[in-house]
């Protein structure tokens, strides 16, 4: 059965002005804003859901770097995404639009009965076994979906907003060790729909291979993170808000 | 011919697993865990090691012998001798 999902709390001021502080007023007041509103637009998707209610009209896609095209053609794809926005809505969004997809997460969450879910565990075994799982289906030309800040443990320290983020490898080495693009996904609240904005697949340095792949690849992650969030603040979620929050400063210098 | 086979396989999976760890290793390893317990495999390195064990066997393998936190040398030799049948 699925649970239902916890109502987040939104970010504070104090929050958003220590992740970044040169945000004017005016752009902190609409964040904060669009903070306030997220619950609610949460709850109205996962009622309509429940419902059982078609949600394409309230779903659109902005694909920035021939998405679509890769998915028509089944070629597969790491997709990233982060606690930001209307996460919870973005495989149920991207399943609707047609992708073949599979999802990683940690813990059981509301969607549609038809989205494929592996589910990673604590134990090495068990998230050896969804990466295992998540390369058969890159196999056979679907997508995989996970976030980039799950509860698993962070390998690949990598700078962000200022500080050092701390990022599991999966999806990185998902990528290394399939040659599927890693393609950063958002689901961004706009008003009251879903807007699935799907980037250009990350680039790393020609030649690299092996952890330093993997960690140019994160690198590149994060950096589209700190975009992601200087651009809608007031959707950043409270995993990875706290996430931020507690990571340390990079050294100046 | 069996027992020959499974020592074959179990002596491959054994050399592949001492690439991955970069340690020898000998046959008083082969029920050690691979995992935290034991040698020390991350979720990584356990699924480069399967993918290993594919080619060697040349088809795709069951994910689910990941997640047996006891999976051994000796344990994978003995599912894929079975999955070779």
């Amino acid at each position: 059965m699925r649970t239902a999902a916890r109502p987040q709390p939104p970010p504070t001021e104090q929050e958003l002005r220590a992740l970044l502080p040169e945000l004017e007023d005016e752009a902190l007041r609409a964040a904060l804003a669009v903070a306030a509103s997220l619950p609610d637009l949460q709850r109205a998707f996962a009622e309509r859901r429940r419902r059982g209610e078609v949600s394409e009209g309230r779903v659109r896609l902005r694909d920035e770097g021939g998405f679509s095209a890769r998915a028509a053609a089944r070629q597969p794809m790491v997709l990233i995404t982060w606690h930001f926005g209307l996460v919870r809505q973005l495989a149920p969004g991207l399943l609707a639009l047609g992708t073949d997809l599979l999802a990683l997460r940690h813990r059981p969450a509301p969607g549609p009965l038809a989205l494929r879910e592996e589910f990673v565990g604590e134990g090495v075994g068990e998230r050896a076994r969804a990466l295992a799982t998540s390369i058969a289906h890159l196999r056979h030309g679907g997508s995989v979906i996970l976030a980039a800040d799950g509860p698993g443990r962070p390998r690949l320290r990598v700078p962000c907003l200022g500080r050092r983020l701390g990022l599991a490898r999966g999806a990185f080495a998902l990528s290394r060790l399939t040659g599927a693009p890693v393609v950063p996904v958002v689901g961004l609240a706009r008003g009251d729909e879903l807007e699935i904005v799907v980037d250009p697949p990350l680039v790393a340095p020609a030649g690299a291979t092996g952890e330093e792949l993997e960690r140019a690849l994160a690198a590149a992650a994060a950096a589209w993170l700190e975009s992601l969030v200087r651009r809608h603040p007031g959707q950043l979620l409270h995993p990875l808000r706290n996430r931020l929050l507690r990571s340390r400063p990079l050294r100046a210098g | 011919m069996t027992a020959v086979v499974g020592d074959e396989v179990r002596d491959t999976i054994r050399r592949l697993v001492a690439l991955r760890s970069a340690v020898a290793l000998t046959e008083a390893d082969d029920r050690v865990p691979l995992g935290a317990r034991g040698l020390g495999f991350d979720s990584v390195r356990l699924v480069e090691l399967l993918l290993d064990v594919e080619r060697l066997v040349g088809a795709p393998l069951d994910p689910e012998w990941l997640a047996d936190p006891a999976l051994t040398i000796e344990s994978l030799a003995a599912a894929v001798a079975r999955a070779r049948r």
